[in-house]
């Protein structure tokens, strides 16, 4: 059985990355990572279905016949925008014990079900992620998740920040991937998985704002304590610097993108010999040739993107951390790839500005995995390690295991010992009725909930599972399927 | 006396000699180490030469005793950042081995248009001329039509290095190649090399050898301190009409621009005469002064030496050196062709490549340190405090359309005119 590699897919409005990675001996390395421009993706939700799935479809065939592994899942991200984030009190009276993880997970479930309520966006509205702020046991307050575990009290109370975005671009997400034969296995939402991949420990603990500048989203996620404190976003990103040039000299969109990337350079005072070239295009079909300054470029990108950081600014002004970031900015993301973007933010808000690039953290990884455009993928695909039991990939050159007795190891060593029983017939894919513990609350009296109708990952988890005994079967199913979402 | 310590103020007796180590030449990149090895092998005396290179390799062939490699010693790929780079990593020791306290004066010789020379050469400079050192560059342009943007990377070290040294004199590839056109290729790139060593000995010959009109270090520093472009011409002459041989090669040397030279701020001009019943007599010296005269003009600082050549096979040769200076940079346009190098053109399926599009605005690699004290005041919030939400912090969709469609340059000129 190959549990081994791990798939994540970035769907951004700017371009869809997909990395593989591989983990032995407790050593993770990424051995593919590529990125192709997003197609049907704007402000971080796919507009177009068809062309997004064409996309992707193609970028995983790619990686398929580069790194000959058959593909099936992945985990995908939230989008970033839009997101409310509520802040949740949730309280809980029990006996007195030992506070155990089960009391935990359920002041975070209250705590999802009560910001749920209070959403006042329009649409139904999902818990994307649940920040645990600090505990209190009553006596002690301000503790943290790590030692509220094991503490014993009567009474635990969790203060949370819970994030809440629509659930219609997830559907939508979920079909796209499904049309692209791709199982999303879980979501992310990738501020502290970002945080923890770019920032040091020191950074999250004595006050950092970590601004991503994607395509199309702009987002601002604050750490202080090493916690993820306060989260916003605006719907502006690099691709607005490509349509305001492309608006400028009058050129394609894509030729835009290319300058920007090659002259776009942020503070056109501190251009040195760059201040005295110009460019000139050529168009095929054009009779005229067009001249403009590489200054002039500069100065359309800079407005931009002093544009974008003001308001990002002023998200961090209305966070209340304005005056406790003692490690300053950090910028990650395409558009933190601009030249002198940093001296630019620096000079407007005072700040100390560096860029956040993934800390080695892989034993081995492709030069691409360095830019700032690669944090949020790479920080998924470090994440889903957490995912041990799914198979991600199959390799063909293995049999392939389609029981797991726990009591007899011969089954999982051996392989070929165990007899292949015919595979039940593949469920059709319908992401309406996938159910994940991320995407729907639970209230506290449910049991367990199963939908009927499992989606195709689940089939393949059912290859593992089947016995003559039909409730055995069911049972170890559900166990292995809980198992893989947690 | 200690020869190594050279204080300024120090009144020289008249038979002090500046020792070599005063004087250095070196030579950055593969075009300037060849150079500095060709000067090197034509015993240039009165001056230490070095080379210096990012390929360890090259470095090896040269039998200049003082090598010095920039970085990892694996090449800069033709890339000015590279090689710049590679520069800045190796600062300590190019002040311990080439900047030390007993060099004056320094020669930075170098070919622009590839990797090392192009990068490399303006870092050095920069060194120099922070310590004080006069600091001049003597540099090769390639042809227009090479390749890789070759012409357009050299303009870019020529701008750099303007700024960093006292006097920059440039040796056109174009330009030798017309004068020496019917010249085999293994004797014609060898003229780049000679024509740099007659520039470097010249200098050096004019500090380094007593003359009875003696022209010493500060003459030279007078004339070519923070001077701009710099025009050199050397000419020789023997025979009957070696004055007018002499003066008309000087002028005619393809160091020359056709810059007026009467347009010149500042003259130095050097004559090497036989010390035997072969030399100048003073109306020789009177009609000299007059040929020169007439293409010179009347520089507001002008400084004349005589230097006697007392070696039998010397002959009856006289040698006219001339260094103009006091060209205001702007005219280096002029040598250049500024449009050359900036103009970029772009074409419609142009695509951006990391490693081509690498260029010196780019955010320095080298992380500053950060500085902790009570009175240190980095990362300290400055922005105002926000009356109101900006403009992009909008929930407005018709709002956030025009945000959209209109360019933010466009919106920020017409709120300026409101």
């Amino acid at each position: 059985m190959d549990n081994k590699h791990f798939v994540a897919i970035d769907a951004g409005s700017s371009k869809i990355a997909l990395a593989v990675g591989y983990e032995i001996d407790g050593n993770f390395s990424v051995n593919y990572y590529k990125t192709i421009p997003s197609i049907g993706i704007s402000k971080g939700r796919v507009q177009n279905v068809q062309h997004a799935s064409d996309a992707i479809r193609s970028l995983l065939n790619d990686a398929k016949n580069e790194l000959e592994l058959d593909i099936k899942c992945a985990v995908a991200n939230f989008p970033n925008y839009p997101i409310q984030q509520v802040e949740c009190i949730s309280k809980i009276d029990r006996d007195d014990t030992i506070v155990r993880r089960e009391d935990i997970d359920i002041l975070i479930k209250n705590a999802e079900q009560d910001a749920v309520e209070k959403a006042t966006e329009q649409g139904k509205m999902i818990v994307y992620d649940c920040v645990a702020q600090s505990y209190s046991d009553g006596y002690d307050f301000q503790i943290a998740e790590d030692d509220i575990e094991g503490r014993f009290c009567e009474m635990i109370e969790g203060n949370f920040l819970v994030c809440l975005g629509k659930e219609n671009p997830v559907n939508i997400l979920d079909n796209t991937l499904g049309m692209s034969d791709l199982t999303p296995i879980k979501k992310y939402f990738t501020p502290q998985l970002a945080g923890r991949m770019v920032l040091d420990k020191s950074d999250r603990e004595n006050g950092v704002a970590l601004v991503d500048i994607g395509g199309n989203v702009t987002s601002v996620s604050i750490f202080t304590g090493d916690i993820l404190r306060y989260f916003d976003s605006i719907p502006f990103g690099g691709n607005n610097i490509t349509s305001d040039i492309r608006q400028e000299c009058g050129i394609s969109e894509g030729l835009a993108e290319n300058i920007k990337k090659a002259y776009g350079i942020c503070c056109p005072n501190r251009l040195l010999n760059m201040g005295d070239k110009s460019l000139r295009i050529k168009l095929k079909d054009a009779t005229r040739t067009k001249e403009v300054w590489v200054k002039y470029i500069s100065e359309i990108v800079t407005a931009r993107m002093e544009e974008i950081f003001e308001a990002v600014l002023y998200m961090i002004e209305k966070s209340g951390f304005s005056d406790e970031l003692r490690s300053g900015i950090v910028l990650t993301g395409g558009g933190a790839m601009l030249c002198n973007c940093t001296k630019l933010l620096s000079e407007m808000s005072g700040y100390s500005i560096r860029l956040g690039k993934i800390r080695k953290r892989f034993g081995n990884m492709p030069p691409e995995c360095l830019q700032t455009d690669a944090v949020n993928c790479l920080s998924m695909l470090y994440a889903a390690r957490e995912l041990q039991q799914v198979q991600f990939v199959y390799d063909p050159n293995e049999p392939r295991i389609t029981a797991i007795d726990n009591e007899s190891t011969e089954n999982v060593f051996n392989p070929k010992t165990v007899e292949e029983k015919p595979r039940p017939v593949e469920s059709t894919f319908r992401p309406n009725k996938f159910f994940s513990r991320e995407n729907k609350v639970r209230k506290p009296t449910e049991e367990k909930a199963v939908s009927p109708q499992k989606p195709n990952f689940i089939g393949k988890i059912m290859d593992k599972v089947l016995d003559t005994d039909e409730e055995k079967s069911e049972k170890k199913a559900d166990q292995l399927f809980n198992d893989s979402l947690f | 006396m200690n020869n190594d310590y050279i204080d300024d103020d120090f009144i020289t007796p008249d038979d002090w000699k500046p020792n070599d180590k005063m004087i250095k030449v070196i030579g950055v990149g593969g075009c300037g180490c060849n150079a500095v090895t060709y000067m090197y092998n034509q015993q240039i005396e009165g001056c230490t030469f070095i080379v210096c290179n990012t390929d360890a390799q090259s470095l090896e062939p040269s039998n200049v005793p003082i090598k010095l490699r920039l970085g990892e010693g694996l090449g800069a790929g033709t890339d000015h950042i590279k090689g710049r780079n590679c520069a800045i990593n190796s600062q300590s020791e190019i002040e311990a081995r080439v900047l030390g306290s007993e060099t004056k004066m320094l020669f930075i010789t170098a070919g622009m248009g590839g990797g090392t020379g192009t990068g490399a050469a303006p870092i050095i400079a920069k060194m120099a001329k922070d310590k004080g050192i006069l600091t001049v560059a003597v540099v090769t342009l390639p042809f227009k039509n090479e390749r890789n943007g070759s012409y357009a990377k050299a303009v870019d070290g020529v701008k750099e290095l303007q700024k960093n040294v006292d006097s920059l004199i440039i040796i056109d590839n174009e330009k030798l190649a017309s004068v020496y056109k019917n010249e085999l290729l293994q004797n014609g790139f060898p003229k780049s090399d000679e024509i740099l060593a007659t520039a470097v000995r010249g200098i050096t010959e004019i500090i380094k050898i007593s003359g009875y009109k003696n022209v010493d270090f500060e003459d030279v520093k007078t004339i070519m301190q923070n001077s701009g472009v710099a025009l050199m011409g050397s000419g020789e002459g023997c025979g009957e009409k070696r004055l007018e041989e002499a003066v008309n090669k000087a002028l005619n040397s393809p160091l020359l621009y056709d810059f007026e030279l009467k347009t010149s701020q500042r003259a130095l001009v050097n004559i090497t005469v036989p010390y035997s019943d072969q030399g100048i007599t003073m109306e020789d010296l009177t009609k000299l002064n007059e040929m020169i005269g007439e293409h010179i003009g009347d520089p507001s600082k002008y400084k004349q030496g005589i230097v006697y050549n007392s070696d039998p096979e010397w002959g009856d040769k006289v040698r006219v050196t001339i260094i103009a200076t006091g060209f205001k940079m702007t005219r280096l346009s002029e040598v250049i062709g500024e449009n050359r190098g900036n103009i970029i053109d772009i074409h419609e399926d142009f695509v951006y490549i990391p490693e081509q599009h690498i260029h010196e605005e780019s955010d320095s690699p080298y992380e500053e340190m950060e500085k902790i004290g009570f009175n240190t005041i980095s990362n300290e919030k400055k922005f105002q405090h926000f009356s109101e939400a900006p403009a992009l912090y909008t929930n407005n969709a018709t709002e956030k359309q025009k945000l959209e469609s209109i360019p933010a340059i466009r919106r920020r000129s017409s709120k300026k005119e409101n």
